[in-house]
């Protein structure tokens, strides 16, 4: 279960009316919406709050855990709680693009004529959460990486936007690789977070058995919607952000890079290719959020370590020497964090 | 008036806000360099230490400079930084990190300094600054102590303090191949017991010899690794001391003058006795004896010792102006005394009393106010302080004859001798009813060893006619101390008739053979303290001086070991 921060500033929220959100309502509804889905997700506080900020920065996140961890249910408990249209796709190799984006059909006019008419697809959802990704051929993982970066999809010559917010929550299982499609770096690279699903604890696996096998679920309340959804990712962009601290990201970014000269000697060693300049997109807008999150109406240090995991592991690319040695992206990155100076 | 806008007046606020973080840092910050400066001013008292028992200088006179230098580089360490102006940007990482803050004054700072007005700038440096208003300063940088910095001084005062007391290996090694080291150090200890047995006299007079003793005396132990250099400044103390003497001639020439006209009266008879020993230690006693019996004396007597004292400050006028006002004093206060004694034994009036002296005087005293006692006084007072200095250049003398000697000069020094042998050949020409003031005012210009002495064993012209000092025929030996009263020669002189210990016939002089006296000592336990035997063994000196048993040239060592022995 998630644990709210209690350090929320004591300005009164109409201390800073303009119109649009103020910090105090954007802390109380990110906090309702965490304390909603924590009702339903029970032992994933991290995964809730990951995806969360992911949400609220405007991004879209690549859940990656073995099945039954409740990634389907996480992502259904939000659109509830932000009441947002939602839809599902599970991927399999035989999916095709049109069956994500849409396709044109022929159909009977009133008028007894024939017309073309797109049928929008699953895409055209404000909450689109794709299951085991990495089961499609790669001309539909491109065809949804592209909606995921461009937010709209063409038919025909037809160009369709999607709904505002669009946020797509991917999964994948890191077993069973036998006939599926790894994502090629440069799609990976379209999600701001990549979150790992771990296994609950027995305590919490204790209470996942007394909660979803009883007469009733629980079902969380809707906190916001999405026009509120969107304000709140606006108002984040607008966080402050020191210098230093933007050029304490900025140095974990370059750090992870093996060309770089003062990069760790682990990642020049075990490191293909660092974090590409979109990773420190991620850094920074993850501990905007964060910082929100948080209490604070800045960005600490602590923000950008704290979202680091999340916003790097997918870019960071290991070579073959890595994989001989049992190395993980986040035990490099972990590295890089602590051994990057503040100053 | 300016209205500021909502952000500059948070910035103003947040930088006030950094200001008083940046006061308590300094406080902070001037701890510390305070224990760095006590660590600086540590290691430069080792340095001086080290150089000081590289000269075997360490005593307890330098620790008041190694103290000053250690607190005070501490002081000027610790004060200099705390001038030191903080970076506010650099406050406010500071203070971020140590109130955990999470950024929030650095990025107000920012935030003001760009002056951002949007509501979630504003709200920002707003949160900052209540957070910074609720800091607690000394919880957040509370005074740590410099331990580092503390130990560091500690364990180099600790090495410091270990190097000073211990010996130096090479100057040990180099005494051992030197001994004019270790003679002239103890020269430098004699010469500083001498000024300490100076303070014990109480004379206000004497305090600039004493501190003239006390300064040479460092001056010759800081030099005592180098005995030459040691022996210039025993030669030059030995040389202010004299010039301090230049009216102890005039003085003894005086006593020895006026000692026949105060025989002749029974109430002075002490102090001519006194005179005519030449020992100014007894005449400045007798004449202390005879201020206090003064007072005591009737009528009649005061008159008569008037007269006699009149008479003698007439004598003394030729050889020393300020013994004969002395006398003179005394004679006009006790003459004074007698005619106010007089006048109150005619009437009793008060009155009379005070105008029954001499020419308007106050009755009792001179005509410039002092009473006889306190001329006697004061002629005692110059008596004994001329004694001192005698008995501080006698030592003087003993200790450069004991340093020439072992650095093999010993024949060195005749020409300089005839000056330091005045005054004791004044003594001795005292000795023979003070006939020998003439010759005592002669300033050793014949430099013929021997001759001199003889000089004042023959005593020169009557005591009236000797205030010229023109016989130029002064000792040709240097003093050895009292001793010279009797003998006219000096036994702490350099030895220039050698002679032959007594061995009753067993060794000729050029033989050497095992020392008779450092034979196997007997096991008997000792029957007396030594404190009972004492007394008898500190006059063997003297006897051995006077028969004759001691040679020449050591009876003073004999002496002043005796001396030291005594000083226990």
């Amino acid at each position: 279960m998630t644990v709210l921060p209690a350090n929320v500033p004591s300005s009164s929220p109409s201390a800073h009316t303009t119109g649009g959100p103020t910090p105090y309502r954007f802390i109380e509804t990110a906090r309702a919406i965490e304390s909603e889905v924590g009702r339903v997700i029970i032992g994933q506080p991290e995964v809730v709050r990951g995806v969360l900020t992911c949400l609220l920065a405007g991004g879209h996140a690549l859940l990656e855990g073995i099945p039954g961890l409740g990634k389907t249910l996480l992502v259904r408990t939000i659109g509830e709680a932000l009441d947002l249209s939602f839809s599902r796709v599970q991927f399999t190799p035989d999916l095709m693009p049109a069956d994500i984006t849409g396709t044109s059909i022929l159909r009977d006019t009133a008028e007894g004529m024939r017309t073309l008419e797109f049928q929008p697809g699953p895409l055209f959802a404000n909450l689109v959460l794709a299951d085991e990704v990495n089961r499609a051929t790669p001309k539909t993982q491109s065809a949804l990486l592209e909606a995921m970066q461009e937010r709209r999809v063409t038919a025909g010559r037809t160009t369709h936007t999607l709904p505002e917010p669009f946020l797509v929550l991917a999964t994948q299982n890191p077993i069973q690789m036998e006939g599926t499609y790894p994502l090629p770096e440069a799609q990976l690279d379209r999600f701001l977070f990549k979150l790992t699903v771990p296994y609950p604890s027995e305590e919490d696996l204790l209470r996942i058995a007394q909660v979803t096998t009883g007469a009733s679920m629980p079902h969380p309340s809707q906190v916001a919607d999405g026009t509120a959804l969107l304000e709140l990712m606006h108002f984040a962009r607008e966080v402050p952000v020191a210098d230093t601290v933007l050029r304490y990201a900025v140095r974990i970014v370059r750090r992870t890079n093996p060309e770089t000269p003062d990069a760790p000697a682990e990642i020049k060693r075990f490191a293909r290719y660092g974090s590409s300049p979109r990773g420190l997109q991620s850094l920074v807008l993850g501990g905007k959020v964060r910082g929100l999150l948080e209490g604070r109406y800045n960005v600490a240090f602590e923000d950008i370590r704290a979202v680091a995991l999340a916003a790097l592991r997918h870019r960071v690319i290991l070579g073959f020497e890595a994989d001989a040695e049992g190395i993980t992206t986040d035990k490099l990155i972990h590295d890089v964090v602590t051994t990057t100076p503040e100053e | 008036m300016t209205l500021l806008s909502p952000s500059a007046t948070f910035h103003a606020e947040l930088r006030e806000q950094l200001s008083g973080v940046g006061r308590a840092l300094s406080y902070q910050r001037g701890l510390v360099w305070m224990a760095r400066g006590l660590a600086v001013g540590s290691f430069a008292v080792l340095l001086m230490i080290v150089w000081a028992w590289s000269k075997e200088a360490v005593s307890l006179q330098t620790v008041p400079t190694f103290a000053a230098v250690l607190f005070g580089s501490a002081i000027a360490i610790g004060g200099i930084s705390l001038f030191l102006r903080h970076d506010t940007r650099d406050l406010a990482r500071r203070v971020d990190h140590s109130a955990r803050l999470n950024e929030r004054s650095i990025t107000a700072l920012e935030l003001g300094a760009r002056g951002e007005e949007f509501p979630l700038a504003l709200a920002q440096m707003r949160d900052a600054v209540e957070h910074l208003r609720r800091i607690d300063l000394l919880e957040t940088f509370p005074m740590r102590l410099p331990k580092r910095e503390l130990l560091a001084t500690f364990f180099i005062l600790v090495v410091a303090a270990l190097i000073g007391i211990s010996p130096n290996p090479w100057l040990l090694r180099a005494r051992a191949s030197n001994p004019a080291i270790n003679i002239a150090r103890e020269q430098a200890q004699r010469v500083e017991r001498l000024a300490n047995s100076i303070r014990a006299e109480g004379s206000p007079e004497l305090d600039p010899l004493r501190e003239l003793l006390r300064k040479g005396a460092r001056t010759i132990d800081a030099r005592s690794n180098e005995p030459g250099d040691a022996l210039n400044a025993l030669e030059d103390l030995e040389e202010q001391v004299q010039q301090m003497s230049a009216g102890d001639d005039q003085l003894a020439a005086a006593l020895a003058a006026i000692a026949s006209a105060l025989a002749a009266d029974p109430t002075t008879q002490n102090l001519a006795n006194a005179i005519n020993t030449g020992d100014l230690r007894e005449i400045s006693r007798a004449a202390k004896d005879l201020a206090q019996q003064t007072e005591q004396l009737s009528g009649q007597d005061r008159q008569r010792v008037a007269k006699v004292l009149r008479d003698s400050s007439n004598r003394a006028g030729r050889a020393s102006p300020s013994v004969a006002g002395e006398l003179a004093d005394a004679a006009a206060a006790m003459g004074a005394g007698e005619g106010a004694d007089n006048a109150d034994g005619a009437d009793g009036s008060e009155q009379n009393v005070r105008q029954g002296g001499s020419a308007g005087q106050q009755p009792g005293t001179a005509s410039n106010g002092r009473s006889a006692r306190e001329a006697l006084n004061e002629l005692s007072n110059n008596a004994a302080a001329a004694a001192e200095r005698q008995r501080a250049s006698s030592q003087l003398e003993s200790s450069r004859n004991a340093l020439e000697r072992s650095l093999g000069r010993t024949q060195s020094r005749s020409g300089q001798a005839g000056r330091s042998s005045s005054s004791s050949n004044s003594r001795s020409q005292s000795g023979s009813n003070g006939q020998g003031s003439g010759q005592s005012a002669a300033q050793g210009q014949g430099g013929e060893m021997g001759e001199g002495g003889e000089q004042g064993g023959n005593g020169g012209s009557p005591g009236e006619d000797g205030g010229s000092g023109d016989s130029g025929e002064g000792g040709g030996f240097s003093t050895g101390g009292e001793n010279q009263n009797r003998t006219g020669v000096s036994g702490l002189d350099t030895i220039t008739r050698p002679e032959q210990v007594p061995n009753g016939g067993l060794f000729t002089p050029d033989e050497s053979t095992q020392n008779p006296y450092l034979g196997e000592a007997g096991d008997g336990a000792a029957q007396a303290g030594d404190e009972s035997v004492q007394p008898s063994f500190s006059r063997k000196p003297t006897q051995g001086n006077d028969s004759g048993a001691i040679p020449l040239g050591l009876r003073d060592l004999v002496k002043d070991y005796f001396s030291s022995l005594d000083q226990k």
